[in-house]
């Protein structure tokens, strides 16, 4: 067997259910991994070992009894500490979920369950979810394994880290502006957002329902598709997950992107990036043409907008499902003598600082005489963006973008700042405002061999495509996430 | 452009939080620019929004089995019987006024 940070989890279910090698087996090796790894990333809020072993061995004894284990047999995966899993803690990274036990398993996590998965551990989170570097977490940091002094994205921070230093071949996260595409792009990984409504969100704890999907992360495209074909499809506890059949992603994957139309989007301009940045995103679109995509430029002027309409529409919704975390039925409690003091002591002694700043600003923004203002237009302006990105769709199949202005920065440079922070998702927040599928990809690296990313989108469900691109582009470029704890790759 | 602190505690009443005076000069100023960057929504076309947030529903609304109630109520910080416990609703005359909400 090879080395197991860089096997992949097609290659690992196909060890597993052929008998070539035992699920036991490829748990100590993951295990064993984390142990090299955890003390310098600090990538797991929890890890199950024992769990896991047990697992494993259920999966074992089923294959000796001739059962098929299914698509991701024996397969490591890591989970964002903001997704259920009966009988297990879920702190969402917060303070305020303080002795929670989830009392189900999220959806998205049964279906790889029943698939064979082997759950190991529950990865580092912004705060519920909130944030573009971990740094959010009430917990710990955790640390890029391409420079520890550097975040790994947020907010699926932990599950990025976990899948790019090789302890885990595929994690799950949760997108609401770029959750899942940002931190993939500084760990020189695959994410992917799929359409809304594509996986159920029963089971993910919510921060703003109507942008939020749950996502693989993953060191190729192939994972990703594998593990979207296992988590997609409708949910009788979900009413937003969709009902139309999930089709094969894995199927016809490697038919390349010839002749496929490609959106550039005219308003990016070269003073939005990184130098380094814009070096490898007009090598990227050298790329694309050279694989055969016909590249057509774009006009979408709302998209300088989405960030200013994602920050209202976001809070306002995260002001309003937060609303929830009083102390009451759940979490942290402080006892005092009334109710509404019980509320509000209990909710300021929970939240950190970025959630309190974030209900702030969504309950501002929905409160009387400001409501008009924000929230009202902020829809608007998403309005004028869906129609703006539905006319390009006539024109193009994909849209390709920079996943990111830039690389990882460096930790607690932006901490102070908010805004500076929020700006970050200026590429991602516009597919979560329109539903579209997005993901990221590897596309080479900066000077100081910080990885660098192309993200492309496609029109609602339209996965298909977007992964038969995405797989085109990632086999040019040849990248291989080497999970040293230093390793830089020119991709070129 | 800093929020006045008067309006950074209204809102934080209708959020049922608590701040520190530390915490609101700081968001005086931070939430103050954030909605300077926000007023630039101005800019941009606008199409009709729908009145609400529409989500596509796209399964049938049907009733299924919910949770037992000792499963919700082992995450309660106080229970009895099939009940959550809870400080008073109330405050006694003479005690500090309750939230209001205005909003």
């Amino acid at each position: 067997m090879a080395e197991f940070a860089t096997l992949t989890a097609v290659e690992i279910a196909k060890l597993v259910d052929s008998g070539a090698v035992a699920a036991a087996e490829i748990t100590e090796r993951c295990l064993a991994r984390i142990d090299e790894c955890e003390a310098r990333i600090g990538a797991f809020l929890a890890i199950d070992a024992e769990g896991a072993r047990g697992r494993a061995a259920v999966l074992d004894r089923r294959r000796l009894a001739g059962e098929r284990l299914g698509r991701l047999a024996g397969v490591p995966i890591a989970i964002k500490d903001n997704l259920s899993v009966a009988g297990q803690p879920l702190t969402c990274g917060s303070r305020i979920l303080e002795g929670y036990v989830a009392p189900f398993t999220a959806t998205a996590i049964e279906r790889c369950l029943s698939e064979g998965a082997v759950l190991v551990g529950r990865t580092n989170l912004d705060e519920f979810a909130m944030g573009s570097s971990c740094e959010n977490s009430a917990f710990q940091l955790t640390r890029n394994p391409w420079d520890h002094e550097r975040v790994p994205g947020g907010s699926s921070g932990g599950s990025a880290a976990s899948v790019a230093v090789g302890a885990v071949p595929l994690a799950l996260g949760s997108d609401t502006g770029g959750s899942v595409r940002q931190p993939a792009a500084f760990c020189g990984i695959v994410g992917l957002k799929p359409t809304y409504g594509r996986v159920s969100r029963s089971g993910l704890v919510a921060f703003a329902s109507s942008l939020d999907q749950i996502g693989p992360l993953a060191r190729n495209v192939e994972d990703a598709a594998l593990a979207l074909e296992v988590i997609a499809g409708p949910d009788p506890r979900d009413a937003t997950a969709s009902t139309r059949a999930v089709p094969s992603y894995l199927k016809n994957l490697e038919e390349g992107i010839r002749g496929m139309r490609v959106g550039l989007v005219r308003e990016i301009s070269d003073g939005q990036l990184d130098p380094a940045s814009r070096n490898v995103w007009r090598r990227s679109i050298r790329r694309l043409e050279s694989l055969g995509a016909e590249l057509h430029e774009i006009s979408i002027p709302n998209l300088e907008g989405a960030i200013a309409a994602y920050y209202v529409v976001a809070n306002s919704e995260a002001s309003t499902n937060l609303a929830r975390f009083d102390g009451i039925r759940y979490g942290r409690r402080e006892r005092e003598s009334t109710l509404a003091q019980t509320y509000s002591r209990s909710r300021s002694r929970g939240f950190g600082i970025e959630v309190k700043r974030r209900i702030m600003l969504g309950t501002f923004a929905l409160s009387s005489g400001y409501y008009e203002a924000y929230y009202r237009r902020a829809q608007g302006v998403v309005a004028g963006l869906r129609r703006q990105l539905e006319a390009a769709f006539e024109e193009v199949d994909l849209i390709a973008t920079p996943t990111t202005p830039g690389g990882a920065f460096r930790i607690g440079e932006r901490i102070e700042d908010p805004l500076a922070m929020y700006l970050s998702d200026i590429f991602t927040t516009p597919a979560n405002l329109v539903g579209l599928p997005a993901i990221a990809l590897p596309a080479g690296s900066d000077d100081n061999g910080l990885p660098l990313s192309v993200q492309l989108m496609a029109r609602q469900f339209d996965e298909v495509r977007l992964l038969r691109a995405a797989r085109g582009f990632e086999r040019d470029l040849a990248w291989r996430v080497v999970p040293a704890f230093e390793g830089v790759i020119d991709a070129d | 452009m800093a929020l006045p602190l008067e309006e950074v505690r209204r809102i934080a009443t209708l959020a049922r939080l608590e701040l520190s005076a530390a915490e609101s000069l700081l968001f005086a100023e931070q939430l103050g620019r954030v909605v300077d960057y926000i007023d630039q929504l101005g800019r941009f076309e606008t199409s009709h929004p729908p009145e609400a947030c529409l989500m596509p529903l796209e399964a049938p609304d049907a009733i299924a089995a919910s949770l037992a109630t000792e499963v919700v109520l082992a995450n309660a910080p106080d229970s009895r019987e099939a009940f959550v416990v809870v400080p008073r609703i109330l405050a006694s005359p003479g005690a500090p006024s309750e939230v209001r909400d205005d909003g």
